[in-house]
């Protein structure tokens, strides 16, 4: 993959206006150096942040800025005080994906507060991000973050506890697919554990669970056991009871009396409990008049008819009295009956009580006195003589009972036992297979309510107890078999980190052999060594001036190293800054030599020692801009512009070295006035 | 992964794999990776971790025996 970056067009957003191609003149090729330089306010850092967003398509970040928790506006909008202030902006980043060109535009609304992006590329216009598949790999986010840096970030690489090496060496030398690999194992044995729904990986589960088993089958054991014991009981108790029913057959000859006596009260006894039955059927018949209930009901009844009686209702109603009146041909006023007066008496007539109300009243008054007034003292009387009749009974009947009770005690069967006694073994042995009938019951009945959660020893049925052992044990097989896998994947995982560290250390032996020759080369008089890699760079010898120098080494080394078939921009900001006079010619001269693109986004004092070496050495193959905002400073160079200045909203651009090297550098004069 | 870090990084992969005889293995994580320099999704990430799980070898402890040592 051949990353290269032709230009960029910036609008409407904080910094410069600025339209940039890198391209050689009547090419579509970039020159392979290329250095932009702008003042403080120019938009450097924006710019370089904006390339980032384009080449990842995170512009997430950039609509987060329009929210900020500080309330101030997005960095990437201008000042609303500015002349030149817009409500949207635009970037627009031009690249090619092995030679296949791709044009990123970012839309700023500050208005609205939106970001929105667009892509077009051989395939068309197509919202969004969209950059070609094959490119996708080298550009994530942590990737871009090697070749498009600012300088302070390529420092972090040395002796800073950052780990950054670490990172760029996994990420350059795509050793994170191991860990992708990694991450994916665990993911899959996450989903297989959610399939198998249970987290049964570990052995303490698993434990549990055959912990579990052990109890149901102790259980199940215990439930045929007592089975089997509980048939032979009941059987033995049946026989016991045919014995004793057998018992009470067989009589003494002297107690053949006593026998007949309690045979006789015996069916006293019955006809005694008829004689009950039939009284307490009186009593019902009785208590099914209403009135028999309640003395209360009875009066309400005799002083409802009192009162219709007080009434003294007409035999002819008033209804009536106006129906006979408009047959007649004159009304009681004396006036003609016509027919509208007729209708009126009539309608009127409806609101006077007539003689079916009437007869209505007369039949209550007469079933009241029938059945309530009338009937009242016989029935009351009939009553109490039941219940009289009733507790005489009932004392009869419990004399009887005694009365049988004393002659079953007497009553001896031939093995000198009573009855009662025989009866009271009988009834214990009627209680106890009742008993074991109920276990027999719930043994072999299916019980619904047991689950997983029931206790071994709160089962009784034997089909459950099966069916649980057996539901225990798959999920026993199914623990075990998911703790195997576990081990698998956690020793797999264990010997792809073997792999994943003995691919690096080599990568790296062969890095700090590449490194140490370059910086012998570039680096004369304060030698600089590197003596290991590990999260960090470690070195001996050196200034601390060097740091950048020997980032900037480790980075173009690693890509070197890599593949020389992969090749990306290296967009750097602020590349010299972090670097002593004494090495940027260095590493100015080492830059010139890479095969790759190389932009650098310059301000302030970074020209000397870094530009005239970048530019002679690889002259006609370089780009140069000076970038400047149309203020007060450069008034002049609008005022009196060079031949080759293009003006825009609120900057002006201007193409070539020599401009750059005079530009805002004062004269002896001036300076001698400083 | 570029062509010449694949070379070296499937050396290594190979060396170790030799070692342990998990020559199936070898196959699969090397094609797992290559996968990974492709399109590559989720769905297709999953299949390949599968693959990789029935590639390796694991000598697997029986549940009975399991439980004897474990007891």
């Amino acid at each position: 993959m051949e990353i290269k970056i032709h230009g960029w067009e910036s609008k409407g957003i904080a910094g410069v206006d600025m339209e940039i191609d890198l391209n050689k003149p009547g090419t579509k090729t970039p020159t392979k150096i290329a250095m932009l330089w702008l003042d403080s306010g120019g938009g450097k850092t924006t710019t370089h942040e904006l390339i980032k967003a384009s080449l990842t398509g995170q512009i997430h970040k950039l609509e987060a800025e329009y929210n900020r928790d500080d309330g101030k506006p997005s960095k990437y909008e201008r000042k609303r005080n500015e002349r030149n202030y817009k409500d949207t902006g635009s970037f627009i980043l031009k690249v090619s994906f092995d030679e296949k060109y791709c044009v990123f535009t970012i839309d700023f609304d500050h208005k609205a507060k939106t970001v929105d992006m667009h892509t077009k590329s051989a395939a068309g216009h197509q919202d969004g991000y969209a950059p070609p598949t094959a490119a996708l790999t080298y550009l994530q986010p942590k990737f871009v973050d090697l070749f498009i840096l600012d300088g302070e970030h390529a420092k972090k690489a040395i002796k800073e506890n950052s780990g950054m090496a670490d990172v760029t060496l996994n990420t350059i030398y795509q050793l994170d697919r191991f860990d992708d690999i990694n991450d994916s194992l665990d993911k899959y044995f996450q989903d297989e554990k959610l399939k198998s729904r249970g987290n049964l990986s570990d052995k303490a589960k698993i434990t549990q669970i055959e912990n579990r088993i052990t109890a149901l089958k102790a259980r199940r054991t215990k439930l045929s056991t007592e089975m089997r014991l509980n048939s032979k009981k009941k059987l033995d108790l049946e026989a016991k009871k045919r014995l004793l029913k057998k018992e009470k057959e067989g009589i003494n000859k002297d107690d053949q009396n006593k026998r007949d006596r309690l045979n006789k009260e015996v069916d006293n006894l019955k006809i005694l409990n008829d004689e009950i039955d039939l009284i307490k059927k009186e009593i019902f018949d009785l208590l099914k008049k209403p009135h028999h209930l309640s003395k209360s009901i009875t009066k309400s009844f005799i002083k409802f008819t009192e009162n219709l009686r007080k009434l003294d209702l007409p035999g002819d109603s008033a209804k009536e009295f106006f129906q006979n009146l408009v047959k007649t041909p004159k009304c009681v006023c004396n006036e003609p009956m016509t027919d509208a007066r007729k209708k009126i008496i009539l309608i009127n007539s409806n609101d006077y009580i007539g003689t079916a109300h009437s007869n209505f009243a007369s039949s209550m008054k007469q079933d009241v006195r029938d059945f309530i007034i009338n009937e009242k003292e016989d029935s009351q009387d009939r009553l109490a003589e039941c219940h009289a009749k009733l507790s005489e009974k009932n004392e009869e009947l419990l004399k009887q009972k005694r009365l049988i009770e004393g002659l079953s005690k007497n009553v001896k069967t031939a093995t000198g036992r009573s009855f009662e006694e025989i009866d009271n073994d009988i009834a214990e042995c009627d209680r106890i297979i009742g008993q074991i009938d109920q276990f027999i019951d719930n043994y072999n009945a299916p019980d619904s309510t047991a689950n997983e959660s029931t206790r071994p020893k709160d089962v009784n049925s034997y089909s459950v107890i099966q069916a649980l052992i057996k539901q225990a044990e798959a999920k026993r097989n199914l623990g075990h078999e998911m703790h195997n896998k576990q081990l698998k994947i956690e020793e797999m995982k264990e010997f792809i980190e073997e792999i994943k560290n003995e691919a690096k250390e080599k990568y790296k032996e062969e890095l700090i052999v590449a490194m140490n020759s370059e910086l012998d080369r570039i680096i004369e008089d304060d030698k600089v060594v590197i003596t290991s890699i590990g999260s960090d760079i470690d070195y001996d010898g050196g200034s601390t001036g060097q740091g950048l120098v020997i980032a900037y080494v480790f980075l173009i080394k690693a890509f070197e190293q890599a593949n020389k078939a992969n090749k990306f921009p290296l967009l750097v900001d602020s590349p010299a800054a972090p670097i002593g006079p004494t090495y940027r010619e260095a590493v100015a001269l080492m830059i010139t030599k890479l095969s790759n693109q190389y932009v650098c986004l310059l301000q302030g004092g970074e020209r000397e020692w870094w530009c005239e070496t970048l530019y002679e050495n690889s002259k006609p193959d370089i780009s140069v801009f000076t970038i400047f905002k149309e203020t007060k400073r450069y008034q002049k160079y609008f005022d009196n512009p060079h031949e080759k200045l293009k003006k825009f909203d609120n900057s002006g651009i201007v193409k070539g070295y020599d401009f750059l090297a005079k530009f805002d550098t004062k004269t002896k004069k001036e300076a001698k006035d400083v | 992964m570029s062509e010449k870090i694949l070379e070296i990084t499937q050396k290594i992969i190979l060396k170790n794999c030799k070692e342990k005889k998990q020559m199936d293995f070898n196959n699969t994580l090397v094609k797992y990776i290559e996968y990974l320099d492709e399109e590559r999704t989720s769905e297709g990430k999953l299949e390949f971790a599968e693959t990789l799980v029935n590639s390796y070898n694991k000598k697997e402890v029986s549940p009975q025996k399991e439980l004897i040592d474990g007891d």
